[in-house]
């Protein structure tokens, strides 16, 4: 910059002048951390209150480790939102790949790296088939993730004849949820990486940017040259691989294969991402936010479970937060209006 | 006009708003006379809609505002549920017509169903439509037809039953805002027929519109608006069109288009041969670089077909595009994109812009490959080239995170626009590129358009339903009429009359 010529010319890269600069309203600023807020204060609330019990690293790691398959279930689950669409086949997708992985070691005697391989293509060609379904097909995503959900129910049951598959299970398979690194569990490994790989291409892609504008406006985003259908197959793709990833390490931490498995954990992931998509960047699914979400529900269930509270607590807590935190966030967002 | 002995329908008197960071409105006061319609105009941010918020309930204007109806005083503020029993009635820019319903449900929606013992008594619900139809002189709309089956101007007449339905104690005022802003230019006139009926039986009407023309057709008085402060009100009989854009502006505009220029041989560009879609039928014509070629017809003549065709957003049924002598056939935008095409689509709100994302992401969803280096997107990079952009541009405010949604549509329109030429195309389809869009940034777009013709080589084609922007910004007009080209007109021959001629009967007018 030696040549003041030059530097007048060089104006792209120079940050927009200080005048120019919106300020942030407050209350946007507050909207944005409500929750990673919430969930500080809930860790320092239960552990003053419950020193012995709450505020013990094996406590911590327990809470983490039994929310890793919630995790990578909702970060799966959320490329599908952004894009606009619904997945409402990850929870049996999750079953799919928790009875292939089992069934494939125990029944088939398959070696372990085999079994994950194939859980994982299967579970990826459930995500390829809905993507068909909704962006090839056109069918409402709705009605063609809960048909291909509800087959794949039928089809584990089939296959299992209704049974938990417990006997035969390597420990090689096993060793991939229960063990740790450093100290810190494998499958909180899992999901520390998936989420980078995810916030990653949502923030720093031009596919993320393609997505939330598929999600947002369809018409726009096709009209300004996205190739809508293939974002659309590519997140059903990603969402039916992270549903299989979280069915793998379901096997492996459980030690068995339940053919119920994942039912149960739809919504608490579909909970998770609305819940995260008031934090961080209101009004929109990220990944940062999504895994908010899951460790404040699990965080503020545990405390509550440690302070005496009946175990019945979870649902409604977690129903509970997550209409204040809707509520919340549409009053600050209003007030900026 | 008439003279009126009685005192004024309505009595409009200090309306303000204050927001935590400006004055939107100013003391406004305003007086209308029953019988009469009066224009409020202004551009985007002038405090129109302010205004209007404040007179349909929806915001509490500041203390000190009066406001009497019919002599009476109306104690302020008020809910906008209570606006329709003071006899005020709001037909807003989208009419609020669900299409799923029948027109008689509805007018209902507005004020009630007829019920007896908890049941609809439709025939009675029937007879009310009708009535309400009639007095807008529109009983040929059947109670019972789907609204999506309606033609928009009889939407636009079914919007405004439906707001005199729920005056109960009869309507006084009628705001219209916006009500041409969907409407195709050969419709407007059915609605007008209707306005000014309900004018003669009575009502005040308040009617908002950012087209002149309509305008000096229609009303009878115009007050201004600028910078949420009157600027004065006039009969509009007294004033020309001149003089209204200089007080809507508020400067003096030479003009409100850009000084066409003569435009040097550049050579050819665009070369359209037999092309085909479902409307559009055999349609060939060429096009030189730089070169401004305006595309006038009726709604359904296919003139956004054509453009979509060149586009690649709809799908070809015959014929071939030359594009400095290559064929273009692209079979998807982004393959228009590619091969140097731009379209800025008709609909702004579902196709033009991102609502969602922030203005910065809509700006530059088509270049976003450039800020994508070495594994990440460089944000501050694009940060500060949209900056650069939204003061090349003008858009306003000049805050690039803040979501395209929030801001005017004249801005979206200048962001929609800066985004396209971002991609420097050879050929930039405009359809329909100011609908909606005030004075100020609809002389900036053509400005922009002029000047990249000019200075670029860029072509540009526009489509349009406003004649007379076609005559002063385009070279030359090209009439669409059923699908086909039926005229070219440059020179002395390119005038709105020709165009209309041709548009509606497709021959020389004898």
């Amino acid at each position: 910059m030696s040549a003041p010529t030059e530097a007048a010319e060089a104006s792209p890269v120079e940050e927009p002048r200080a005048a120019t600069v919106p300020r942030t309203p407050r209350s946007a600023v507050a909207a944005r951390y409500a929750l990673p807020f919430i969930l500080v204060v809930f860790v320092v609330l239960f552990s003053a209150l419950r020193p012995d019990t709450f505020a013990t690293a094996a406590n911590f790691r327990t809470i983490l480790t039994q929310n890793s398959v919630l995790a990578l279930l909702a970060i799966g689950a959320m490329l599908p939102l952004i894009a606009g669409q619904f997945d409402l086949s990850v929870g049996n997708v999750l079953g799919l790949g928790t009875i292939l992985v089992t069934g494939l070691t125990s029944k088939s005697g398959l070696p372990m790296g085999v079994a994950v391989i194939s859980a994982l293509l299967a579970c990826t060609f459930v995500g390829f088939v809905n993507g068909l379904l909704v962006a090839r097909v056109g069918i409402n995503a709705f009605v063609a993730t809960l048909a291909s959900g509800t087959l794949l129910g039928g089809l584990v049951l089939w296959y299992t004849n209704g049974s938990v598959i417990v006997d035969g299970i390597p420990s090689s398979l096993t060793d991939l949820g229960q063990s740790t690194v450093f100290g810190i569990p494998l499958a909180v490994v899992y999901v520390v990486v998936a989420a980078l790989i995810v916030g990653y291409v949502l923030r720093m892609t031009p596919v993320g940017r393609y997505l939330y504008a598929v999600g947002g406006s369809p018409d726009a985003a096709r009209l300004a040259g996205l190739d809508n259908r293939r974002l659309t197959m590519g997140a059903f793709v990603v969402s039916g691989l992270m549903a299989g990833i979280a069915g793998v390490v379901s096997a492996a931490q459980l030690g068995s294969g339940n053919p119920t498995n994942g039912i149960s954990d739809l919504l608490p992931a579909f909970a998770a991402c609305f819940l995260g998509s008031t934090a961080i960047r209101p009004g929109t699914f990220n990944t940062t936010g999504t895994i908010c979400a899951v460790l404040t529900i699990a965080t503020g269930t545990t405390g509550l479970e440690l302070l005496g509270v009946p175990f019945y607590i979870e649902p409604v807590f977690s129903g509970s937060v997550l209409i204040v935190a809707a509520f919340a966030t549409r009053y600050l967002q209003k007030e900026q209006a | 006009m008439t003279t009126l002995p009685q005192a004024p329908l309505i009595e409009i008197d200090g309306f303000s708003k204050t927001f935590p960071a400006q004055r939107a409105l100013e003391g406004l006061s305003l007086t209308l006379n029953a019988g009469e319609i009066h224009a409020l105009v202004g551009e985007n941010g002038s405090g129109k809609s302010t205004f209007i918020k404040c007179l349909s309930g929806y915001q509490a204007p500041d203390p000190g505002a009066s406001l009497r109806v019919a002599g009476r005083e109306v104690s302020l503020p008020y809910r906008a549920a209570q606006a329709a029993g003071h006899g005020l009635v709001f037909v807003h820019q989208d009419y609020g017509i669900v299409p799923t319903l029948t027109v008689m449900e509805n007018i209902a929606l507005g004020s009630g169903f007829e019920v007896h013992a908890g049941r609809i008594r439709w025939r009675e619900q029937a007879r009310v439509a009708t009535t309400v139809l009639k007095r807008l002189g529109r009983d040929d709309i059947s109670p019972q037809t789907l609204a999506s089956h309606l033609a928009p101007s009889a939407r636009a007449v079914v919007a405004i039953a439906r707001g005199l339905a729920r005056a109960a104690e009869g309507a006084r005022l009628l705001v219209l805002d916006e009500p041409t802003a969907a409407l195709p230019d050969a419709e407007v006139a059915v609605l007008f027929d209707a306005i000014r009926r309900l004018a003669e039986d009575g009502l005040a009407i308040l009617f908002v519109s950012h087209r002149l023309g309509e305008i000096f057709d229609l009303t009878h008085k115009v007050t201004i608006l600028r910078d949420g402060k009157k600027v004065g009100t006039f009969d509009t009989a007294a004033l020309t069109e001149r003089q209204l854009v200089g007080y809507i502006v508020g400067r003096d505009l030479s003009s409100l288009y850009p000084h066409l220029v003569e435009r040097r041989e550049q050579g050819r560009l665009l070369e359209v041969k037999s092309l085909t879609g479902r409307r559009v039928r055999e349609v060939t014509f060429t096009v030189d670089r730089g070169e401004i070629v305006g595309i006038a017809g009726l709604l359904g003549s296919g003139r956004s077909e054509l453009l979509r065709l060149i586009y690649g957003a709809q799908e070809r049924a015959g014929g071939s595009v030359l594009i400095d002598g290559q064929p273009s056939s692209p079979r998807k935008p982004a393959d228009g994109i590619r091969q140097g095409i731009a379209m800025v689509p008709e609909d702004r709100l579902r196709q033009g812009a991102l609502g969602h994302l922030t203005v910065a992401e809509n700006m530059s969803m088509p270049t976003i490959g450039r800020y994508w280096r070495n594994g990440r997107l460089r944000r501050r990079e694009e940060r500060a080239r949209v900056m650069e952009m939204m003061h090349e541009f003008n858009i306003q405010p000049p805050e690039p995170d803040r979501l395209m949604g929030r801001f005017s549509g004249g801005n979206q329109q200048k962001a929609i626009l800066a985004k396209w030429i971002e991609t420097d195309p050879k050929v930039l389809l405009l359809d329909e590129p100011v609908q909606g869009v005030d004075l100020g940034s609809k002389s900036e777009i053509y400005t922009t358009i002029e000047r990249l013709a000019e200075g670029r080589g860029m072509t540009s084609l526009i489509v349009s339903s406003d004649f007379e922007d076609l005559q002063a910004v385009c070279h030359r007009v090209l009439v669409l009429r059923g699908g086909m080209l039926v005229a070219e007109l440059t020179g002395a021959e390119k005038t709105v009359d020709r165009m209309l001629d041709l548009a509606y009967i497709g021959e020389e007018a004898a």
